[in-house]
């Protein structure tokens, strides 16, 4: 069982591409003057799947967006006309879709206005739509009515070095920004001049950083279009915190948060402002002001609470606490004076407490402040950017950047750690699903403990701190759990759950950045993550009710002042005081009692693992994380296989080579049987090689199945996330986990399958109330089973709901013009029809499905794959959907059919059956087309030499053999000359050196090296309908008829 | 200055002048079709092998023959007789099939016999003369003079799309 949201995100990336290409394909297509459905339907699709998706793995915006561009086309098609205006929007959607994606692949916040850009599609539709705007999801409507107000964004320009020779004046740029915007202050980083002697006069060294105020950012997106590639530029939106600093008031503060408050103080002493007992009390009021700075490392994540603990205890009389963090070895220096910035930052600023104190005009003490400035010269514009590049590191607090250095020399064991937490971070979910339905299971519990414990000892090793720090965090809440002390239950497993989605896309960064470079980046979800688990670990890892208590409280009291209040630190100091007096009482409570040492010694070892106590220590820590490590592999070696990876192109080398292989040594065998023949000789030699050669390909296509779990174990996911969604009550069973399938199948078949649960969940399974109702389990059942069955795997989708109502489906195919009123269709066609673009019976369209689209994309999909899908429904007791498809895609099961010279192969999985007609079985309708009867079918028989184009030995079909294929539930009966057996054909497609053949899946080799073309049914029914396979000999014998009738 | 540092002197401006000589000029294969010489840039030349059986393939151009295995791929086989519109001559085991790369794809043309391989420098191409209808002469990229001879060089790049076009 194996959940991996990063693999699926990136498959996702890549999805998400193709279907917004076919998408603008679609649109580009769509004639405004004409409507046609089939275009429309296709965009509708593409944006279907791609909402689908987006939604499933977390894109809001994407899934949002494609969300208005599918309301659009739906209205569209309600009205069943479209307009150049709308064709236009629609085309200008795509490429905000695009925008949005590439925003998220290189996790940049988008630069998009996303609100503006829905207003604008759903603007689109209320001019031209009356009725539309009732569509829209309120949601949309409210974010489109939220007025816009000027942002702070903050442009960080870096210029390549030697931009100004190629022309590129930044200068300029700036000036023609400032002209635009409202530019509130321009920072200069100099870090990079060299030193006169190595300066180029024609290079440059210098960034900016420009904080600016607009409501529309496009227009500084505008600026740099031109800039593409040379520029390197960044626009982020600022968060209101860091806005305030960047306005004028706030820069009274810097003076006094820099500098001195005391220095400040005497300096207004000195002015005659305030007397010295003035100055005294203002100085003690801002200092119970200032958050105590433990709390602070706690809540930023920088130290555990172990560690906090360790400090307050151990603290030497006079101590401060940053030093007694150094002397552990928790901090190192530049943490601490980051946290001192934060300190300091959340202090009342000086300005107000003397205000406060003596009530003096605000303006005064600005000029007071200017003039203590200026006589100060400490006010240096690099030492400011120097703390302002500071405090931007503390928007991520608690993870610092990794040391790039350290990284470089670890490329080759992060890429190794990468791949292999990746397999730990999939065992850890597929444990914690099992733990999902039992809490106690201690396996599972020691399972994803030990993963978490690797991930964090190896991450620890290769300076990977955000991974280290989750890991760790996680690994105590899971300590805690397998020690019996939580239940790891909703919140705490869901928590376990954001743990490794977290982990997985920090690896993702990790992997993005072995690849292409650049800056080692930190999710800005990890540290609300590691707080949160911060929180559990605090609120359940210990039994003293106090503790338990009081973390939360204080944190959350800490982030309530933080935010605007700092009179609430007051409030919190003295509770805090009392929890350090408490963990002192602890203390010594632990000396006396020798079980409670080795409790916290052990504790006290797990956070040693990752930061550095004393050099011994840590090599001894070293070892034992070391050793863990090998003892794991040890046991994984003893009951896994091992594995060696192998990147795939490599593999599709070795199996088209060994296909080759095959070929030539099937061709030499030919040689020499017709050399030998007339000596009556035979080789002895050259059946061994067969033999051996035929092992190797059944082998190398083995090399490409992989096991049907992973996208099973992402349907599980899916069902739990429904489950929470709707509020239904599924239980989902899943069965032959292990069936393997081709590789690229099993890739692609995850849309289908994730389309088909949803609609299951949504649709097929009652609410819990109508199941008690009709009198069934409240627990709805959804099994997705898989087996082998002849050459082919049946996957089968099976829930235990209301079935599929034949009549409603038949009464909406009627009221969609699907189907004529009272025609007289069989079961399995009516059922068919669900799978019609745009048809739904869902009353009402949900967030999760119901309008119809989805089951038009299962089909499509399965189609590509060269599947076909079946349903069995019974009326209130459930639906089957049944999907059978070939091993692989690179094998087809093919029948050879001889067609003169040639030989072609038919796809077996299409072919029904094969037999020579009888004169009476056929039929013609006004010597127009012929039909054959078979068992009361009425069938039309194409001529396959016809339709196409080859010369033909058998031109009576009585006289050929006919074979029955069936295709989108359309059977044909093609009549070819002979049947010359069955074959494991190795696709090669067409336009791999020429192009696509109507007609025509791709070809093969044949045994004797010669290219035999491969069928493609629908292609072949395509033909026939376009005439080819109509102009036979009898349509030429009816019109020279009528010819000579005129 | 001895003998001999002369002569290295001597050898080295030889090189020095074959090589500033021979980028100017490039090479072509020129083969026979009727009577006529054709020439293409050898550099986009993969293989030249023999006619082995070629399946034919429905629906398309008369000059596609078909498709033929070449080492495990499928390659287009293009008739460069039929292309230009002249008798066909009959497929024997003399008949030559120029593989030729056409960026990432490959197809093997079929002519009457390979000739040589010439080297021309850019004065010796000029550009094909309007012909008016008679024929389209986007295939051919320029006509080039050695000796007496004239030599169609072949706009590859139009092989195949031209092909398709006129189908």
């Amino acid at each position: 069982m194996k959940i991996d949201q990063n693999k699926y995100r990136i498959i996702f990336m890549q999805e998400a591409e193709e279907q917004i290409i076919s998408y603008e394909a679609a649109l580009i297509r769509i004639d405004p003057n004409r409507y046609q459905s089939e275009e429309i339907d296709c965009a509708y699709r593409a944006v279907h799947s791609l909402k689908a998706g987006a939604d499933a793995l977390g894109f809001p915006e994407i899934a949002k967006y494609s969300h208005a561009a599918e309301q659009m086309l739906d209205a569209v098609r309600r009205e069943q006309k479209i307009n150049s205006r709308q064709v236009d929007g629609l085309v200008v959607s795509v490429d905000v879709l695009r925008n949005l994606l590439k925003c998220d692949i290189n996790k940049n916040t988008p630069k998009i206005n996303i609100q503006d850009a829905i207003s604008e599609l759903v603007g689109l539709l209320n001019a031209e739509h009356d009725e539309a705007p009732s569509k829209i999801p309120n949601d949309l409507i409210d974010l489109t009515s939220l007025p816009l107000a000027p942002k702070h964004y903050e442009l960080t320009l870096k210029p390549e070095q030697d931009c100004l020779k190629r022309g590129i004046d930044p200068l300029a740029i700036l000036i023609e920004i400032s002209e635009l915007v409202k530019v509130t202050s321009v920072k200069i980083d100099l870090s990079k001049l060299p030193s006169l002697k190595e300066l180029k006069p024609d290079e440059c060294y210098v960034s900016w950083r420009v904080i600016l105020e607009t409501s529309s950012p496009e227009q500084i997106e505008d600026i740099f279009m031109c800039y593409q590639g040379t520029l390197e530029y960044q626009l982020e939106l600022l968060k209101a915190a860091r806005i305030e600093k960047s306005d004028s008031a706030i820069k009274l503060q810097v003076p006094v948060r820099k500098g001195d408050s005391t220095k400040f103080s005497r300096f207004l002493v000195q002015k005659g402002v305030l007397t010295s007992e003035q100055a005294l009390t203002v100085l003690e009021r801002q200092k119970s002001s200032r958050p105590l700075m433990g709390l602070l490392a706690l809540q930023s994540g920088k130290l555990s609470t172990e560690q906090l603990f360790t400090i307050l205890s151990e603290l030497k009389p006079n101590e401060r606490f940053g030093e007694a963090a150094l002397r552990f070895g928790f901090l190192d220096q530049l943490e601490v004076l980051e946290l001192l910035a934060t300190q300091q930052e959340l202090e009342r600023p000086l300005i107000d407490c003397v205000i406060q104190e003596t009530g003096i005009d605000r303006n005064r003490l600005v000029e007071l402040v200017d003039e203590y400035i200026s006589s100060n010269d400490f006010y240096q514009p690099i030492s400011e950017l120097e703390q302002d590049s500071k405090l931007v590191d503390d928007n991520t607090a608690g993870i610092q950047l990794p040391d790039s250095s350290c990284l470089d020399s670890n490329r080759e064991m992060i890429n190794d750690f990468c791949l292999e937490s990746l397999e730990h971070l999939n065992g850890a979910d597929t444990h914690l699903l099992i733990i999902d339905s039992d809490p106690t299971n201690s396996d599972s519990l020691n399972a994803v403990y030990r993963s978490f414990h690797t991930i964090k000892g190896v991450a620890s090793m290769l300076g990977l701190t955000a991974i280290q720090y989750i890991a760790h965090e996680a690994e105590s809440l899971l300590n805690l759990a397998r020690e019996g002390k939580i239940l790891l239950q909703s919140g705490s497993l869901d928590l376990s759950f954001e743990t490794t989605d977290a982990i997985r896309k920090q690896i993702e960064i990790a992997k993005h950045w072995l690849n292409y470079g650049g800056v080692f980046g930190t999710d800005p979800n990890a540290n609300p993550l590691l707080q949160k688990l911060r929180c559990e670990v605090a609120k359940s890892s210990t039994n003293q009710s106090i503790r338990s208590e009081l973390i939360p409280s204080v944190s959350e009291k800490i982030q309530k002042a933080k935010r605007n209040d700092p009179a609430t630190i007051n409030e919190v100091t003295p509770q805090y005081q009392a929890y350090q007096y408490h963990e002192s009482q602890k203390q010594s409570n632990i000396i006396t009692d020798p079980k409670q040492i080795d409790e916290l010694k052990k504790e006290k070892r797990i956070s040693t693992a990752e930061s550095v106590i004393t050099e011994s220590e840590k090599s001894k820590v070293n070892t034992e994380v070391e050793s863990a490590n090998t003892d794991k592999q040890r046991q994984h070696s003893q009951s896994d296989n091992e594995t060696v990876r192998v990147s795939k192109s490599r593999l599709d080398q070795l199996i088209n080579l060994i296909g080759e292989l095959v070929i030539s040594q099937s061709m030499v065998q030919r040689e020499v049987e017709q050399l030998t023949a007339d000596h009556g000789l035979h080789s002895t030699a050259l059946p061994e090689l067969s033999k051996i050669a035929r092992d190797l390909q059944e082998l190398s296509l083995s090399l490409r199945m992989i096991p049907l779990q992973g996208t099973f174990q992402r349907m599980s996911r899916l069902v739990r996330d429904l489950n929470r969604k709707i509020g239904k009550n599924v239980e989902l069973k899943l069965e032959g986990e292990e069936t393997e399938l081709d590789k690229s199948v099993v890739d692609q078949l995850a849309d289908p399958l994730m389309h088909m649960v949803r609609n299951a969940i949504d649709h097929g399974l009652e609410t819990p109330e109508q199941r008690l109702a009709v009198g069934k389990s409240e627990i709805g059942k959804l099994t997705i089973r898989a087996y082998y069955q002849g050459g082919s795997v049946h996957i089968e989708i099976a829930d235990d709901g209301r079935g599929l109502n034949k009549e409603r489906i038949l009464a909406k195919a009627v009221e969609k013009n699907l189907v004529n009123d009272g025609a007289r269709l069989t079961d399995s066609e009516i059922y068919a029809l669900i799978f019609e673009p745009g048809f739904s019976t869902a009353a009402a369209v949900t967030d999760v499905s119901g309008r119809g689209v989805g089951m038009d994309v299962v089909r499509k999909s399965v189609e590509t794959l060269q599947g076909s899908i079946h349903i069995r429904t019974l009326q209130g007791q459930g639906t089957t959907f049944t999907i059978r498809l070939p091993l692989t895609l690179a094998i087809l099961d093919g029948l050879m059919i001889g067609i003169g010279e040639n030989v072609l192969v038919l796809p077996i999985l299409s072919v029904i059956e094969s037999f020579r007609p009888s004169k009476s079985d056929i039929h013609t309708v006004g010597g127009r087309g012929e039909m054959l009867k078979v068992r009361g079918e009425v069938i039309p028989l194409i001529r396959l030499y016809q339709v196409l184009g080859l010369p033909a030995k058998v031109s009576n079909p009585c006289q050929g053999i006919v074979v029955l294929v069936e295709d989108q539930g359309r059977k044909y009966a093609l009549m070819v000359d002979d049947l010359l057996g069955q074959m494991q054909a190795v696709m090669k497609s067409l336009d791999e050196n020429y192009q696509r053949v109507e007609g025509l899946a791709g070809a093969t080799i044949l045994g004797d090296g010669r290219v035999a073309l491969i069928l493609d049914i629908n292609g072949i029914s395509r033909l026939y309908a376009n005439g080819s396979g109509m102009v036979n000999w009898k349509t030429v014998d009816a019109t020279n008829v009528v010819a000579s009738l005129i | 200055m001895p003998q001999t540092l002369l002569q290295v002197l001597f050898n080295h401006l030889g090189e020095l002048m074959q090589t500033q000589l021979s980028q100017d000029l490039s090479q072509f294969l020129t083969f026979r079709l009727w009577e006529e010489e054709y020439g293409l840039d050898i550099l986009r030349v993969q293989e030249i092998r023999g006619y082995s059986q070629v399946t034919p393939l429905p629906n398309s151009p008369k000059e596609v023959l078909g498709m033929m295995n070449l080492r495990g791929t499928v390659v287009p086989i293009i008739d460069l007789r039929i292309k230009f519109g002249m008798n066909t001559a009959a497929y024997n085991r003399f008949t030559v099939i120029i593989v030729v790369n056409l960026g990432t794809k490959y197809v093997g043309l079929v002519v009457d016999a390979v000739s040589d391989v010439l080297n021309f420098a850019l004065d010796d191409i000029t550009p094909p003369p309007e012909l008016g209808t008679l024929i389209n002469t986007a295939a051919i990229k320029g006509i080039a003079r050695s000796g007496e001879r004239l030599i169609n060089l072949l706009n590859l790049d139009s092989i195949l799309n031209v092909s398709v076009a006129t189908a």
